[in-house]
């Protein structure tokens, strides 16, 4: 019982959100794998798994955000933790889970390209066009991670919202996390970010590490926003 | 281990309703207290408020001399068993009492085992399919096991059959003699669980009615039972709590003190004088409040 509290919260944590992953992993690649040896007419050229993955490994994290206030808080300040020590370690337990979570498409998608290079597969896989397009697989990895973390705390400001304040003031916390969406889209896929058309500057010819910068900027702000609305919070009964 | 809790003027608002008014009150370390009251006397705020669930509007609520909210030393130091919602808690009973092992400190895992011999309790089963008893009956074990310095009961329990209260009382005695510790215990059950308690407290719309140890509440009032006719002679013109009559017998509470000279009329009489019990006093003190 020597390790500090956040720490004993963050392993706890994590290992839940990890299980809930695995389940979530096997299911997708499931369906991937569906896709890819039956569902394949259409086209010639199927996307690889970190393509295919990407848009259901944001909704995963929103989900799991959303579920982290209900399932996780109350039951630690009922353990005899502080709230400082389960935010801290709820925060840790996210970081390791957005980095695992964007590890496993990298990894099987490098498997994927692997397998393509050594044996016939009867479908077209693409597993590397993702990555010329954003200048290789490291900046992919760290697109995704920022992505996945600011979905993560979307949905942690959702839940936060509503145990603290109710379903009425939830629905605005709702809205506030269209805007942190909007402002994520504005940044990786200005060409949909409609919503945000009035804000002056074109991301599209930004470069890559000053997009980082800006979604790290979010996140953080981010964090400190779920500090500052879990500091005193009364734990529910 | 055991540590002391204290309330200095502490007062608790949920928007214009008081649930606590101006609350003073010393709990002693080691010692068991029975915390009683009405439906909505302030019981549970009063208890969340030594948990760390919330804090108070004002005041100061101190565990060990020390004020106990977001106090990561003294949050630990505090287990709350209450009567919690489990209708959506899918994890398994061992899953629950593993991360109470896992946060709590002091956690005695082979305690933990024997409660839940004793209470028969399905560890592979999931919480929300437990009934209401087994429920009571878990957060009975980890509040145990947990062998926190302050340990709250709050109604723990609810659903629980005569047999399982019965060894959940006798655990907390012999838990108190072999690992001392400060138990605060609140409850509807008085003539049930009276004899566990050294301190108690009664309070009643927010306040404070009363806070002694256990011994000395017969001071407050006696039981006189005899000859119906002349426990009514007796008795004429005294406050009476309650009263019962079995043929011939009857027995009166009176609340208030006898005098020497008073107790030795009721001997010579034949009358016999006995301790008036926690219940009647409880029921007659929140009567008499509102």
């Amino acid at each position: 019982m020597t390790s500090p509290r956040y720490r004993r919260v963050a392993a706890a944590v994590f290992s839940d959100m990890f299980k809930w992953s695995l389940w979530f992993f096997s299911i997708l690649f499931v369906i991937h794998l569906v896709r890819v040896f039956w569902l394949n007419s259409d086209t010639n050229e199927i996307e690889g798994f970190f393509v295919f993955s990407q848009y259901s490994v944001n909704i995963f994290m929103l989900v799991v955000g959303i579920m982290t206030a209900y399932a996780f808080m109350g039951r630690h300040i009922q353990q005899g933790l502080s709230r400082r020590d389960s935010y801290v370690g709820t925060a840790l337990a996210a970081i390791g889970l957005s980095l695992f979570v964007t590890l496993v498409p990298l990894v099987i998608n490098a498997i994927q390209h692997l397998l393509a290079e050594m044996v016939t597969l009867p479908v077209n896989l693409d597993t590397a066009s993702a990555f010329e397009e954003t200048g290789g697989w490291i900046a992919a990895a760290i697109a995704l991670f920022l992505n996945v973390l600011t979905f993560y705390l979307a949905g942690w400001l959702i839940s936060i919202g509503y145990y603290r304040f109710g379903w009425i003031a939830g629905f605005g916390f709702i809205a506030l996390s269209f805007v942190v969406f909007g402002l994520n889209d504005y940044l990786w896929k200005p060409t949909t970010a409609d919503a945000m058309e009035w804000l002056p500057y074109d991301p599209l010819e930004a470069n890559f590490w000053l997009i980082a910068l800006g979604s790290s900027i979010l996140v953080l702000l981010l964090f400190s926003l779920m500090r500052l609305l879990t500091k005193r919070v009364t734990i529910k009964m | 281990m055991a540590a002391s809790v204290q309330l200095n003027h502490v007062t608790l608002k949920f928007k214009k309703f008081e649930a606590l008014k101006d609350v003073s009150l010393t709990l002693e370390a080691g010692k068991i207290h029975g915390l009683i009251g009405r439906n909505g006397a302030g019981k549970t705020s009063l208890l969340s408020l030594i948990a760390a669930f919330r804090e108070p509007t004002s005041g100061e609520v101190l565990v060990d001399g020390a004020p106990v909210f977001e106090n990561p030393e003294k949050m630990e130091q505090v287990a709350f068993v209450y009567d919690k919602d489990y209708k959506e808690e899918t994890e398994k009973v061992k899953k629950l009492i593993s991360l109470a092992s896992h946060y709590r400190p002091h956690f005695d895992t082979e305690y933990a085992k024997q409660l839940i011999k004793r209470f028969k309790l399905p560890v592979n089963k999931p919480v929300n399919k437990l009934s209401k008893g087994m429920q009571s009956a878990l957060n009975v074990v980890i509040g145990l096991a947990s062998r926190a310095p302050v340990t709250i009961f709050d109604e723990a329990y609810l659903g629980m059959d005569a047999p399982s209260r019965e060894i959940f009382y006798k655990e907390i005695l012999q838990d108190q003699e072999d690992h001392p510790r400060t138990f605060i215990l609140s409850t509807h059950l008085v003539s049930e669980m009276d004899y566990l308690f050294d301190n108690v407290v009664i309070i009643d719309q927010g306040t404070v009615l009363l806070h002694e140890p256990y011994e000395t509440i017969e001071a407050h009032g006696v039981s006189v039972t005899g000859a119906a006719q002349e426990v009514d002679i007796f008795t004429a013109g005294m406050k009476q709590l309650n009263e019962q009559q079995l043929g011939g017998t009857k027995s009166v509470m009176i609340y208030g003190n006898l005098g020497d000279a008073k107790r030795q009329e009721a001997r010579a009489q034949g009358l016999e004088i006995g301790p008036v019990s926690l219940q009647d006093l409880f029921i007659h003190l929140t009567e008499e409040a509102n």
